[in-house]
């Protein structure tokens, strides 16, 4: 166990460098600089005097080994377009909109997708299964951006329940949650359908109904612990897909969270924000696949105690 | 008391827009302490007849009866909790195979106590200490170890005792076993059902006992109910139908019960032209990962050890053992499909052991394999012409016109209609499936075919047509057969020598007709001993050797005794008792 968590923390510091380099490169590959304006142009002269002092106007490699050595040192730089700050103390106010909206959406969506899943396998080819179905493909297959428009649309222009947008009273977050609990919902509709209906045709189950066991304690004690195997590995790399949804789901609420920061630190070239940015989504995914993986070898004894132990 | 009653029972399968019949109109009845068998094959609704009974099936199926009553309780009435109430209390269970029958996920302990908590209210120490008496019932000696095991811990045979301690566990009046050994080992399977047999009597209750082998039934039952497309043949006490089965369904299924009692053995030419195959200590290690506290390390699992093994030309060779004795191994390496870790494989006066893939391929051409599950032998999107002109296409022999044409021919001659070349694998029975794999095999015109259990998974009426078909084929090619079974009435109806393998090594080796007659090791003979009777009135009590048992009753023997020159040593080595005939023995002076 601790020389496969060693063996896995090593692989995810590589996958840290491998990511930091491409993005950076990638970054820099862009065409223009943080300085480059259309309306008002700067002078060249002040423009040099700003990537020099910025350390712009040194080799790739020197500002690549320069930015990861301070990046060791939990020095993430400044963000060019809030100089007064540092990228963490930026990043540390904008996450917590992020969290609380990405984080219920996904916690109310899987809850609701599970148990709707459960409903579609329990009463397999009803109304429910189809409705299940039709539900999941749906809310997989229409950009979480037309789902934000719809439900400002129907709740807020047309029933006028929920404020549109914005931030700060509860009830504007509704609606944000419900655009995020969309994937979430869907995936595990999904996921728990076929999960429980292998689990439900595996010979175990008619043994158990043979003991006489409740059915009510055969779905909720064997059949879901069974089905939950595979379904917890999914759960967490989950949170951190809403990082990205952010991007857009953020954008139609006007919710200051990190998703706006995902396309001005782009769009501004603003380096050091922009690596911060991706790097903290990988590290989060990698992160989540580890626990994830550590979950589910402990919830099935065949990995946890090894096949061989007979 | 009547304990089961069944009139009239009739069950269909909704299926793709249509009804399947699979029960129709079966009749009943078991008294307390009664036991009956229920013989048949798969598809004979003999399952579905005791599921119906204790209303397991599926949604998908339509049940109907003049009576179906469960210890007075009728069971197309009864609601829910009155069915559950039942199951598990006064009829209980047990399933085929043992490793699927348990919930992975929870511990022996777990589940009995659960069972016995669900009909009784006791608490959970009591419940526990209840589980780990009944465990020690089944035989089971380190029952408490158990309680705290998970499924995939224990062997298949442990399995099996531990699923019918649970099902002993709230005194059920009636145990139905739905062929509870057929996943076992034969060894095993003597075991299971002697401990069967024993609990039935001990605790005085009812047992109906589901299974497609006739010698289960003569071992185990008093009455019989012999069933064919979901319809009873016929009925009667055991001892009876042996001696004078009625009906002729009955009359085939005894037939192959007992074709395996009168083989010959052939006298023919053979010494001196050079074996077909020749297998010279070879061996296969495997590396398994152990997982320490901080390191993993790797031990090493010999799963055969040395084993010499010589195919005479145009002679069928049985190869048996347990599962896990290294057989199956054994033949996948003399086929290069799997690779030996050391020792030589000499076809031909060849040696193929370290042959690249170029070199290896004319010899391929050779040899064939045929195996046990024939659907997944066979590539699900290939036509069966396809499937058996491929090796011609992979030798590159012919036109596409020719290898078609061999290929519908060689259909034919398994015994198939040309017109099934179009038909993929998936719409075929198991027994045509596995006529199909045999004509793969043989189109190439091979010199040996080695064939792994090509017969067990199959009914026992389709399993005497394909043993047929081979030793037909074996004598019009000439072919030199390698056959791999744990099914030791096959392995006397068709083989001309017999070798024992047990734990990766060879323990005996002879002419069939002189191992069945003198089994000379102790591992030979309680295989031997297991095999069930052929007929009822032969039923005895068995004494099983454990593995220490085995290892202390090796033979011995005094150079003085043996034949040739032998040198004594202190591990037992593989002599020769007579002529033909070997056996692992220790040697002293």
């Amino acid at each position: 166990m601790i020389v496969y968590l060693i063996k896995r923390l090593l692989s995810i510091a590589l996958t840290f460098f491998i990511v930091s380099l491409v993005i950076f490169l990638m970054m820099h590959a862009v065409p223009g600089g943080p300085f480059t304006e259309k309306d008002m142009p700067l002078s060249e002269a002040v423009k040099a005097a700003l990537n020099a002092r910025l350390g712009l106007d040194q080799p790739l490699w020197v500002q690549y080994v320069n930015y990861m050595a301070g990046v060791l040192q939990g020095n993430w730089g400044v963000p060019y377009q809030s100089p007064g700050e540092t990228v963490i103390s930026l990043l540390s106010k904008a996450w917590l909109p992020s969290l609380i909206l990405g984080g219920s959406g996904v916690i109310i969506g899987a809850t609701l997708g599970i148990l709707i899943g459960m409903a579609a396998a329990l009463k397999r080819n009803s109304w429910i299964d189809y409705l299940a179905s039709a539900l999941s493909v749906l809310g997989l297959t229409i950009p979480v951006f037309v789902i934000s428009m719809l439900l400002i649309l129907i709740f807020a222009v047309w029933l006028n329940w929920l404020p549109a947008s914005g931030w700060g009273k509860p009830e504007r977050w509704i609606l944000p949650i419900a655009a995020y609990a969309a994937i979430p919902l869907a995936t595990y509709a999904r996921y728990t359908r076929s999960a429980m209906l292998d689990t439900l045709n595996r010979p175990f189950v008619t043994a158990l109904r043979a003991k006489g066991l409740s059915e009510r304690r055969i779905i909720f004690q064997h059949v879901l612990r069974n089905s939950a195997i595979p379904m917890v590995t999914v759960f967490l790399p989950m949170f951190i897909g809403t990082a990205t949804g952010s991007i857009f789901v953020e954008a139609m609420f006007r919710i200051p969270g990190l998703g706006s920061y995902f396309v001005s630190s782009i769009e501004n070239r603003d380096y050091p924000l922009e690596m911060a940015l991706v790097l903290m989504v990988t590290v989060g995914i990698c992160f989540a696949f580890l626990i994830s993986d550590i979950a589910y070898a402990w919830l099935n004894p065949r990995i946890r105690l090894g096949d061989d132990a007979r | 008391m009547t304990l089961v009653e069944i009139k009239g029972l009739r069950v269909s399968f909704r299926q793709h827009g249509g009804e399947v019949e699979a029960v129709r109109g079966v009749d009943l009845s078991l008294k307390d302490g009664e036991s009956l068998g229920i013989v048949g094959e798969s598809g004979s609704g003999k399952s579905v007849t005791c599921l119906a009974l204790m209303r397991l099936l599926p949604n998908s199926a339509t049940v109907t009866a003049d009576k179906l009553e469960l210890n007075g309780v009728d069971v197309l009435k009864a609601r829910n909790r009155q069915m559950a109430a039942i199951r598990g209390s006064t009829a209980a269970m047990i399933f085929q195979d043992p490793a699927t029958a348990f919930d992975p996920v929870f511990t022996i302990g777990h589940q009995m106590v659960e069972t016995i908590q669900t009909h009784r209210s006791i608490s959970k120490q009591a419940a526990l200490a209840e589980a780990e008496q009944l465990l020690l019932k089944v035989e089971i000696k380190n029952a408490r170890d158990v309680l705290g095991y998970y499924p995939h811990q224990l062997s298949g045979g442990m399995l099996q005792r531990a699923m019918i301690a649970m099902a002993l566990s709230c005194r059920p009046k009636v145990l139905i076993a739905d062929e509870p050994t057929t996943a076992l080992d034969v060894t095993i399977q003597a075991q299971i059902l002697q401990l069967i047999k024993g609990l039935q009597a001990e605790m005085g209750m009812a047992l109906i006992m589901i299974t497609h082998d006739l010698g289960v039934i003569a071992e185990t039952v008093d009455r019989v109910v012999v069933m064919y497309g979901g319809k009873v043949m016929e009925e009667g006490l055991v001892a009876e139908i042996f001696d004078n089965p009625q009906h002729s369904y009955t009359q085939s299924l005894l037939a192959s019960l007992r074709a395996g009692e009168t083989r010959q053995p052939e006298t023919g030419a053979g010494g001196v032209v050079a074996p077909a195959l020749e297998l010279k200590s070879l061996s296969k290690v495997y590396k398994l990962r152990r997982q320490g506290r901080l390191f993993s390390r790797y031990v090493d699992f010999p799963a055969v050890r040395g084993v010499d093994l010589v195919l005479p030309r145009n002679k069928i060779v049985g190869l048996v053992g347990e599962s896990g004795s290294g057989k199956s191994t054994t033949g996948m390496m003399a086929m290069r499909l799997l690779e030996p870790t050391a020792g030589r494989i000499v076809v031909d006066g060849t040696d193929i052991s370290e042959l690249g893939i170029d070199a290896l391929k004319p010899y391929r051409k050779s040899m064939q394999v045929i195996f046990q599950d024939s659907y997944s032998a066979l590539d699900p999107m290939m036509t069966l012409s396809q499937i058996i002109a491929e090796p011609l296409d992979i030798h590159g022999m012919g036109t596409s016109r020719d290898r078609l044409d061999k290929a519908l021919g060689w259909l034919e001659r398994v015994g198939l209609d040309r017109s099934y070349g179009t038909r993929y694998p998936h719409e075929l029975s198991g027994g045509q499936r596995q006529r199909v794999a045999i004509a793969r095999a043989l189109i190439l015109g091979p010199s040996v075919l080695v064939a792994d259990e090509p017969t067990s998974a199959l009914d026992v009426s389709v399993k005497a047509q394909i043993i047929g078909l081979l030793k037909d084929l074996q004598k019009q090619m000439g072919l030199s057969m390698l056959f791999i079974s744990h099914d030791l009435s096959v392995v006397r109806s068709l083989t001309d020598t017999v070798v024992v393998m047990y734990k990766g090594r060879v323990v005996e080796q002879a002419p069939t007709a002189n191992i069945f007659a003198g089994p000379r090791h102790p591992y030979t003979r309680s295989l031997l001993d297991a095999i069930p009777v052929t007929n009822p009135r032969d039923r005895r009590q068995r004494t099983f050797l454990q593995q220490a048992d085995i290892e202390r009753a090796t033979p011995h023997y005094v150079v003085a005794e043996l034949p040739g020159h032998v040198q004594p040593a202190l591990e037992p080595q593989l002599v020769t008792v007579s002529p033909g005939h070997l056996v692992e023995a220790v040697v002293t002076r």
